[in-house]
C-alpha cells in the first residue's frame, strides 16, 4: 500500500479507534490502576470520607487467596459450567422442536421464548416464590427445603432459574442456524440410510455449530458476569451463591475500591482466558475454513 | 427393475401430482421423465426415491415392492438438482457417506470412493469441502456419491440444469458414456427436451400428472402421439395448424395439401417441424404463403417466421438462403414429414407405411 493512503485509512478508522481507547482502553486502565491503589481508608473526626489515596502496589491482589474470593471463583466457575452445559442441550432441543412444529409454529415459539423476555430480577422475584419453604417447587417434589437459604439447594436453585431463563436464547440462535440449512441436505442423507440419530449428529450438528458456537460463547460471557439471578433469588452476600461480579459489587459499595478494582482485573483475565480457549478448541475449525476460502479467492 | 402400477399422489388442498401412473422400466434402461415444471415429473421421481408417500398405487424395484419402504432401504441412490452435497465434509467423507452409514469399515470405504472420484476425475479434490469447488466439479461429486454405493438404480433430477451451457453439454455426453459402463437402472427428470433425446433410451412425456407419451426418443420425435407432445419435443416449436380433412385433400391455412391414407374427412391439426419444410420464393399452391415476419440466426441455419393470415409459420432455411423480412414467401411441408391430429390424437400413418401420398 502507498504511504499516502496508509495515512488515510489510518484517519478514516480514527474515529472507532476514539469510541474504543474512550469506552474500553481507558476503563481498563482506569480500573488497572485503581487497583494498585486504596482511597477512603476511614473517616474524619466528623463522619466524612477521608479523601485521597494511596499507592499500595499488588497488596489489593493479597485478596485473591482469601476465602471469600475462593468461594466467589468456584460460584462462577459451577455456574458458569452447570448453567451453559444445560442450557446449550436444551437449546438445542428447543430449537429443533421450533424448527420441526408445522401448526402452532407461531405459539410454539413464542411460549419458548417468553422466558428470555422476562427481566432477570423479575424471573429472580418469580423463582424465589416457586422455590418458597411453601412454595410450587417443594409441592411437586414433596419435600421440605428450604431453596433460598445458605447452601447447595441454593446453588441448584439458581442454575435451575438460570437455565429456564437463558435456554431459550441458545434456542432462538439455533435455530437460526437450523433454518439456513437445505433440506436437500436432509433429504440426501435420508436416501442414503441416515438414521434420525445419524442424521442429528453427522448432519444437523456439524452444520448448525457455527451458530452454536456463536450462542455458547455469548452465554458463557452472560454467566461468568452473572450477577442479579442470585442477588434476588437467594439475596446479598450469601456466600454459597456469591459470584464474582458480586463480591466486586459489594467490596465497591463499601468503599473498597481497590480491591473491587482489583477482583474486577481478575475476572476480566478469567473471560479472557475461557473465550481464548473455547475459540481455539471450537471455534479453530471455522476458521480455518474462512482462510482457505479467503486462499482461493 | 422398476415398475409403477396406477400411482397416484394428491396434495393436501386436492392437487394431483400423479394421476393413476403405469410404467416399466427395463433393468439398465436410461429412462427419462421429461415435461415442463409442474407437470410432477419431479414429484414421481421423489416418490420412486420414497421421500413422497403415494396416496394410492404400487412401486417395485428390482422385482421388490417398495411402496412403504423408507428410502434408504430402497438401495437407490438420487442426485438432486443443487447437488445436496454435505457442506461440512471434504470430497472423501461426501462420497464415501452412504458407505458409511452401511458401516463400511473406514479404509474400504475410503479406497471405494478414491476409486469412484478417480472414475469421474476428482482425484486431486479429495480433501476439499464444496464450497472450494466450481458448479460441475460439485456435481461429479454428487454423482460419484451415487456411484460409490453401487445402488440398484439412480435417480437424477435435474443434475445438469445448474451447469453453463458448454459445461451442460460435456456433462451430457459423460453422464451418458458412465451409465452405459456402470449399466444401472436410471430416471432422469429434465425439462429440456434435448437432454431427453440426446441421453435416454426411452422417454415419459409427461403433463398434468399424466405421461402423455412414453416412448423411444425417434418415437417420440417423429411420431409424437399428440398435439401436447408435439408441441414439446424438438427445438423449434412445431406448426400446428388447425384444418379440414375431405374430398381427397387437407385444407390448412389456405394450402391445399394431400391427404395421407386413413385420415378421416373432418377437422383436423397439422403437424409440421420447422426444420421438415422448405421455403420457396414463387408461390405454389401445396404451401402456406404469407409474408416474411422475423428472421432469426440459428448459427448453421435461420429460423424464418411467416405471417400467413392470422397464423404464425415458422420454417428453417439453410445458412445463406435466408429471405429478407417482408418479401412474400411460400412454406413446402416435406412429403411424409406431416402429422395430422384428430381430437388431439395422432391419425396419420407411418410414412414407413408408404401409404403418406
Amino acid at each position: 500500500m502507498r504511504r499516502g493512503s496508509r495515512w488515510f485509512a489510518a484517519l478514516m478508522i480514527s474515529p472507532t479507534l476514539l469510541v474504543l481507547v474512550l469506552v474500553v482502553l481507558y476503563p481498563l486502565l482506569a480500573a488497572a490502576r485503581e487497583s494498585m491503589y486504596v482511597r477512603g481508608e476511614g473517616l474524619d473526626a466528623d463522619g466524612f470520607v477521608v479523601e485521597g489515596e494511596r499507592f499500595v502496589g499488588v497488596a489489593n491482589y493479597a485478596g485473591l487467596v482469601g476465602e471469600r474470593f475462593v468461594n466467589a471463583f468456584a460460584n462462577t466457575t459451577v455456574f458458569t459450567l452447570a448453567t451453559v452445559a444445560v442450557e446449550t442441550v436444551l437449546g438445542v432441543a428447543m430449537a429443533l422442536v421450533m424448527h420441526g412444529v408445522l401448526r402452532g409454529r407461531g405459539l410454539v415459539r413464542a411460549s419458548i421464548l417468553i422466558p428470555w423476555a422476562v427481566p432477570t430480577a423479575i424471573s429472580g422475584l418469580m423463582w424465589r416464590w416457586v422455590f418458597q419453604a411453601d412454595g410450587v417447587a417443594n409441592a411437586i417434589i414433596g419435600q421440605k427445603i428450604l431453596w433460598t437459604t445458605e447452601g447447595v439447594q441454593a446453588k441448584l436453585a439458581v442454575i435451575i432459574a438460570d437455565t429456564w431463563k437463558t435456554a431459550p436464547f441458545i434456542g432462538l440462535l439455533v435455530l437460526a442456524g437450523l433454518q439456513i440449512i437445505p433440506d436437500m441436505v436432509y433429504e440426501a442423507a435420508k436416501v442414503d440410510g441416515a438414521s434420525a440419530w445419524q442424521t442429528f449428529w453427522r448432519i444437523t450438528l456439524p452444520l448448525v455449530k457455527p451458530a452454536l458456537v456463536v450462542a455458547v460463547l455469548f452465554r458463557i460471557l452472560q454467566a461468568l458476569a452473572m450477577f442479579d439471578l442470585p442477588f434476588v433469588m437467594i439475596g446479598r452476600g450469601k456466600f454459597s451463591v456469591e459470584t464474582l461480579s458480586a463480591l466486586i459489587w459489594d467490596e465497591a459499595t463499601q468503599l473498597r475500591y481497590g480491591p473491587a478494582a482489583a477482583y474486577g482485573i481478575v475476572l476480566i483475565a478469567y473471560v479472557s482466558v475461557i473465550v481464548f480457549v473455547f475459540v481455539r478448541l471450537l471455534g479453530a475449525d471455522l476458521l480455518a475454513d474462512a482462510r482457505s476460502r479467503k486462499e482461493r479467492a | 427393475m422398476i415398475a409403477l402400477r396406477g400411482l397416484t399422489k394428491e396434495f393436501p388442498g386436492g392437487v394431483r401430482a400423479l394421476d393413476g401412473l403405469d410404467l416399466e422400466i427395463a433393468d439398465g434402461e436410461f429412462f427419462a421423465l421429461l415435461g415442463p415444471s409442474g407437470c410432477g415429473k419431479t414429484t414421481l421421481l421423489r416418490t420412486i426415491a420414497g421421500l413422497e408417500t403415494p396416496t394410492s398405487g404400487n412401486i417395485w424395484i428390482g422385482g421388490t415392492e417398495v411402496t412403504s419402504v423408507p428410502p434408504g432401504k430402497r438401495d437407490v441412490a438420487m442426485v438432486f438438482q443443487d447437488y445436496a452435497l454435505f457442506p461440512h465434509m471434504d470430497v472423501t467423507a461426501n462420497v464415501a457417506y452412504p458407505l458409511r452409514i452401511r458401516k463400511v469399515p473406514r479404509a474400504r470405504r475410503e479406497a471405494r470412493a478414491a476409486e469412484t472420484a478417480s472414475r469421474l476425475s476428482l482425484s486431486e479434490l479429495l480433501a476439499r469441502r464444496p464450497a472450494q469447488l466450481s458448479g460441475g466439479q460439485q456435481q461429479r461429486v454428487a454423482l460419484a456419491r451415487a456411484v460409490a454405493c453401487h445402488p440398484r438404480a439412480f435417480l437424477f433430477d435435474e443434475p445438469l440444469s445448474n451447469l453453463d451451457a458448454r459445461l451442460r453439454l460435456e456433462a451430457r455426453t459423460f453422464l451418458k458414456r458412465l451409465q452405459r459402463e456402470l449399466a444401472v437402472t436410471t430416471v432422469f427428470v429434465t425439462h429440456d427436451q434435448g437432454e431427453a433425446l440426446a441421453l435416454t433410451d426411452r422417454i415419459a412425456v409427461m403433463s398434468a400428472g399424466r405421461f402423455t407419451q412414453v416412448g423411444t426418443p425417434t418415437e417420440v420425435f417423429q411420431r409424437p402421439a399428440n398435439t401436447f407432445t408435439a408441441a414439446f419435443i424438438g427445438s423449434t416449436p412445431m406448426n400446428l395448424l388447425p384444418g379440414t380433412a375431405g374430398d381427397g385433400a387437407l385444407r390448412v391455412a389456405g394450402a391445399v395439401l394431400p391427404l395421407p391414407g386413413g385420415v378421416p374427412d373432418g377437422p383436423i391439426v397439422y403437424g409440421v417441424r420447422p426444420e421438415y419444410m422448405d421455403l420457396s420464393l414463387t408461390p405454389r399452391a401445396d404451401a402456406f404463403a404469407g409474408k416474411v415476419a422475423v428472421v432469426e440466426n440459428l448459427g448453421t441455419a435461420h429460423l424464418v417466421t411467416l405471417e400467413s393470415g392470422e397464423h404464425l409459420i415458422q420454417t428453417v432455411v439453410p445458412e445463406g438462403a435466408e429471405p429478407s423480412p417482408g418479401t412474400a414467401a411460400w412454406a413446402v411441408p416435406r412429403p411424409g414429414r406431416a402429422l395430422v391430429y384428430r381430437d388431439d390424437r395422432l391419425v396419420s400413418p407411418c410414412p414407413a407405411n408408404g401409404a403418406n401420398r
